[in-house]
């Protein structure tokens, strides 16, 4: 069958890339010998397209691939931007007192962990001995004065107190205090004593999710802190830690033994705001004089790596942070040297969720991080 | 059919062919699977080889005033749906490339016929009066100097007579005849069947063959031109 002028268009045009099969070629080559339109439209798409392809390649800007690759280089970055961010910048040197303050700080978890052995043992022993009677001296010696920290949600708090005489003392989570463990009058009195907020000093960071929802309490007077009373409380996952910045020879102060504070505890750091504070007996050398340690040994990996300055800066934002805060059961210490940060995710401003938090981690926190990262929603 | 290959859809893995050697496939193989592991200096490679071509097209079917940005939104674009491309046998990552700017070539050029079809005729349009039409008085924008140091007035005149011609068209003359993809690959690009390639291209080159020779006679009007083309 014979082409007609109109079907014949597609095969002009395929016939000058040789796309044709061989009938098509020829059912064309006939058309053309006798259309003359044809022809002449064969002519004209054969000048054309040579002029087409005579036209050479645009040249590119310069600085297009440059800008090609910095944007790629950003997008892959936003993929995991806290990680990159993390290996990219470099570490910046630990303060010199924030050795200390860790020891101090990790001297109290310690302390408040062996309370809590010690206390557990004597209670298993009694409910060994008549369970209906434990049961009845539990009831008998649940406080009331505790009922207002039951309430409370998962928070890290740490305390710098005014007195150097003062026992660092921590407080276990309320949901831990109210489920597991008797707490004596005295020792709410000390919870009570420890202000998680201080509008002035930053000596006191709480940052718990719900902060802003909590009532102010009352921040009593060191004078009604009591002797430390026996047992403590229990310590909770969700951990409220004291470091008395100012007192680190007090004599409450326990050995620090690597991997105390390893499992489901957050410890949280006074800000080293407060130089002026520092008793001039601020050891030196923490180790020294710290109190026999039932672990013989050095210091933590935690505090080899402070040490040792492996300390690397991030920017999170404030849902990673929340997340990190809560979720991480590894990440031991939220440090910072913010002058306008408490510990850990707290808000400059304390009102913005968009703001980014300048952390400080440490390699064992890098790794912390790196693994709940992975896990982030 | 017409339609459907102008949707984005760079997240479909593409089909197998044999476009290109399979070398430099194999090697863009290698390429796209570090960079889809996270290998930033990967996809730097993929990109050196391949954005000059891509910014050619862009060039040709958009001009030359938004073409070095477009181009790398192209591959930005490129690099997010990296994770969902999958070779099969033989298939082309540079098709797939071809794919995205194609198409965000095309919802440029219908973005930029939204905004004049709401705010009016664009400046850089000739304008026409009484003695024929006569430029704006408003720089070009393919005065600038990249564009400067490839002008001839031969280039100048084939991109004013592409950039008449409908999307379709223009995509497929680009294609073909500028970038110089055979059939196989450029209906792949344009997602669509081998027949209706060739009668683009067909009917591409026919609109560019008239007026070419209305611009060699002096008769050629971009804005005469341009009505027939989007008739057309």
């Amino acid at each position: 069958m014979k082409p007609d002028c109109s079907s014949i268009e597609a095969m002009l045009s395929a016939s000058l890339d040789g796309e044709l099969t061989p009938d098509e070629a020829r059912a064309c080559a006939a058309h053309l010998e006798a259309c003359d339109a044809c022809r002449a439209q064969h002519a004209a798409l054969v000048s054309a397209r040579a002029v087409l392809r005579g036209v050479p390649p645009p040249q590119p800007p310069p600085d297009l691939l440059p800008a090609i690759r910095a944007a790629a280089d950003a997008e892959m970055l936003g993929e995991d931007a806290a990680i990159a961010l993390l290996h990219a910048m470099p570490a910046p040197e630990p303060p010199p007192d924030l050795l200390p303050a860790i020891r101090i700080a990790v001297a109290a978890q310690t302390r408040r962990d062996r309370a809590t052995q010690a206390f557990w043992g004597r209670w298993r022993t009694a409910l060994g001995v008549a369970a209906a009677a434990a049961v009845l001296l539990a009831a008998v010696f649940v406080p009331r004065g505790h009922e207002p920290m039951t309430a409370a949600g998962p928070h890290i708090t740490a305390v710098a107190p005014e007195t150097p005489s003062t026992p660092a003392e921590p407080v276990a989570a309320p949901e831990e205090v109210a489920e597991a463990a008797p707490v004596t009058p005295n020792s709410v009195a000390l919870a009570m004593a420890s202000p998680r907020r201080h509008p002035s000093s930053r000596a006191v960071a709480d940052v718990r999710p719900d902060r802003a929802e909590r009532p102010e309490e009352p921040a009593p007077v060191a004078e009604e802190v009591a002797p430390r009373p026996e047992p403590a409380a229990p310590v909770g996952e969700p951990a409220l830690a004291v470091a008395p910045r100012e007192a680190p020879t007090a004599p409450s102060a326990a050995p620090i033994a690597p991997g105390q504070i390893t499992n489901g505890t957050m410890l949280a750091m006074a800000p080293r705001t407060t130089p002026a504070h520092a008793p001039a007996e601020t050891p030196a050398s923490p180790v020294a004089e710290a109190p026999a340690s039932p672990v013989a040994g050095g210091p933590s990996a935690l505090e080899t790596e402070l040490a040792a300055g492996v300390v690397a800066r991030m920017v999170v934002d404030s849902f990673v942070a929340e997340h990190l805060i809560e979720s991480a059961p590894t990440l031991m210490a939220v440090v910072t040297d913010s002058p306008t940060a408490e510990v850990g995710p707290v808000l400059a401003d304390e009102s913005e969720d968009s703001a980014n938090f300048g952390l400080n981690f440490t390699e064992s926190m890098r790794r912390a991080l790196s693994q709940t990262h992975n896990q982030l929603p | 059919m017409g339609t459907n290959a102008f949707v984005d859809s760079e997240d479909l893995p593409v089909k197998a062919n044999d476009a290109g050697p399979s070398g430099s496939n194999r090697a863009d193989q290698v390429l796209v699977e570090a960079a889809q592991e996270g290998n930033a200096d990967a996809f730097g490679t993929l990109a050196e080889r391949y954005y000059s071509s891509v910014y050619g097209i862009v060039y040709r079917m958009c001009g030359a005033g938004e073409a070095a940005d477009l181009t790398q939104e192209i591959f930005l674009r490129a690099l997010r749906a990296l994770r969902k491309f999958q070779f099969h046998g033989e298939a082309s990552f540079r098709t797939w490339l071809y794919r995205i700017a194609v198409n965000a070539c095309i919802n440029e050029l219908r973005r930029r016929k939204r905004r004049t079809d709401i705010e009016g005729p664009s400046l850089d349009e000739d304008v026409p009066t009484n003695d024929g039409t006569v430029s704006r008085t408003v720089p070009d924008e393919t005065q600038s100097p990249h564009v400067l140091a490839e002008r001839a007035e031969v280039q100048r005149a084939v991109h004013m007579i592409v950039a008449t011609l409908t999307p379709k068209h223009r995509a497929a003359l680009t294609l073909v005849d500028l970038q110089e993809l055979d059939y196989e690959e450029a209906a792949q690009v344009l997602e669509c069947p081998l027949g209706t390639l060739k009668s683009r291209l067909a009917r591409a080159r026919r609109q560019f063959a008239e007026k070419w020779r209305q611009y060699e006679e002096g008769t050629f009007s971009i804005q005469a031109a341009r009505g027939q083309g989007e008739g057309g």
